[in-house]
């Protein structure tokens, strides 16, 4: 909560996000280096799945930060709902893009995985259905903030959208469980599921770290271009209005 | 109550003396049921599986065209304004506008399925089915597309947006109102899917009626 309160403040977040920005993103970049260069050519391919087990190492990750990009975009909408700090606007709206490419990334990948795995493009199972309509809200999310011209009213609007839409979130993670489907439920991160063998684990990890990077760094950035763009706007409103005499018509 | 007795009271007589604008959901439904229907080239064993899914889309097509009626016109003349600075809150009048939605433009889809269910030769069981199950989703279809128009607000261009919006929203009650359906015939009203879509429904309400009352808040600027 601290933190939140301290980072609201824009020359803060700024003074931050200068160092966080690029961290992040030279980080971002240098994992997924590792990581791809691990799953490509040092990671053995997997007893089911063959040499298609490699898909994994970018579906995975894509997954997860469309979850975690949604789960960010509700947060901060709580945040500027309820404590109206205009920048949790920034930050979920800058969320919104990256987090659909995401989706739409795991939706693609997720497609050509389930060809050689299951037989099928597409299956109109739980997971499936439930992330892509996932990657309608994140539509229907940005489509408010483009059609709405008055700011405040905007961030506002899209923030009870972004509220109601979050229930969407713990219907993806647990469809796996609720509905028999072909997509296979949780292997990491739940106690007592199998897990993988360390030398698949350790490519996801690096690629699963990468990705979060990146999506960290298209949020800072973002929300460093969102307050550069409120910066501009508010210097053109704030200068003395200037007539030139060719201007009046005569 | 009363005050949401006045509204609804004023919602019925504006949609009595409206020239028939609330049929257009209706018409909608019976040119896109018979468009179904030829593109299907009437094949009758085709048309009588595909006829409950199809009168399903067609209802919440149907819903989502009459989106823009909830709250727009109010929105749009401050009557929305008006009422809350003469004490109505905006729960009051998102409670109202649902209540009227469902009356004024969602029963008349509903109570004609049994007509509809003629163009696609469906039996007495199935026919039942779908009433109840639509029966059942009409207060989470109510609530999700209030929650869209709220939303949207008096925005010339709202009705696509709202279609963006309430169309995700509406995929579950979809899903499960089909299943239900088709699981009358087999259990009755005690079908799992039942409970499942009436679960909906009311997860609907609790979402959207609060939520409707925000936006509405935010459109008259408050």
């Amino acid at each position: 909560m601290r933190l939140i309160s301290y980072l609201a403040n824009p020359a803060r977040f700024l003074r931050v996000s200068r160092f966080a920005t690029p961290i992040s993103g030279w980080l971002a970049l240098v994992l997924l280096g590792i990581g791809l260069g691990l799953a490509l050519f040092f990671s053995p391919p997997a007893e089911e799945h063959g040499e298609a087990v490699r898909i994994m190492y970018v579906h995975v990750p894509a997954a997860w930060c469309a979850m975690a990009a949604y789960s960010g975009i509700a947060i901060s909408s709580l945040i500027s709902f309820v404590w109206r700090h205009s920048l949790a606007d920034s930050v979920a709206r800058a969320l919104a893009l990256p987090g659909a490419a995401f989706t739409f990334l795991a939706l693609v990948t997720g497609s050509l995985w389930g060809r050689p795995a299951w037989g099928t493009w597409w299956q109109w199972d739980g997971r499936m259905t439930s992330v892509l309509v996932l990657l309608f809200i994140y539509i229907g999310y940005m489509a408010i903030w483009n059609i709405t011209t008055d700011r405040r009213l905007a961030s506002r609007l899209a923030a009870i959208l972004a509220m109601v839409g979050a229930l969407n979130l713990p219907i993806i993670k647990f469809s796996v469980n609720w509905w028999n489907t072909l997509h296979q439920p949780a292997t990491i991160s739940e106690p007592g599921s199998p897990g993988l063998p360390s030398e698949l684990l350790m490519p996801l990890m690096f690629m699963t770290l990468g990705y979060t990077l990146l999506l960290a760094w298209f949020a800072l950035r973002g929300t460093e271009a969102e307050l550069a763009e409120l910066k501009r706007h508010r210097a053109a409103q704030s200068k003395p209005a200037t007539v030139m005499l060719e201007d009046i018509s005569s | 109550m009363s005050a949401v007795l006045k509204i609804l009271r004023r919602d019925l007589i504006r949609a009595a003396r409206s020239g028939g604008s609330w049929t257009y959901g209706l018409v909608f439904m019976a040119i896109f049921l018979a468009l179904c229907g030829i593109a299907l080239d009437g094949e009758m064993s085709i048309l009588r599986r595909l006829g409950v899914p199809l009168i399903w889309l067609a209802i919440t097509f149907a819903a989502l065209m009459s989106v823009d009626r909830v709250f727009a016109d109010d929105l749009r003349d401050g009557t929305t304004g008006q009422l809350w600075l003469s004490g109505v809150s905006y729960m009051t009048q998102a409670v109202a506008a649902l209540l009227s939605f469902c009356i004024v433009y969602l029963l008349p889809l509903i109570i004609t399925v049994p007509l509809w269910s003629l163009l696609f030769d469906l039996s007495a069981p199935t026919v039942a089915g779908l009433l109840f199950a639509l029966l059942c989703a009409l207060p989470g279809l109510a609530a999700f597309t209030a929650l869209a128009g709220a939303l949207t607000g008096a925005r010339g261009k709202g009705g696509f947006l709202a279609i963006f919006i309430s169309a995700p929203l509406l995929v579950p009650l979809l899903i499960f109102g089909v299943a239900a359906t088709q699981s009358y015939q087999m259990d009755g009203l005690a079908a799992v899917e039942f409970r499942g879509l009436i679960g909906l429904s009311l997860l609907a309400l609790a979402l959207s009626i609060p939520a409707s009352a925000a936006a509405l808040s935010v459109n008259t600027d408050r």
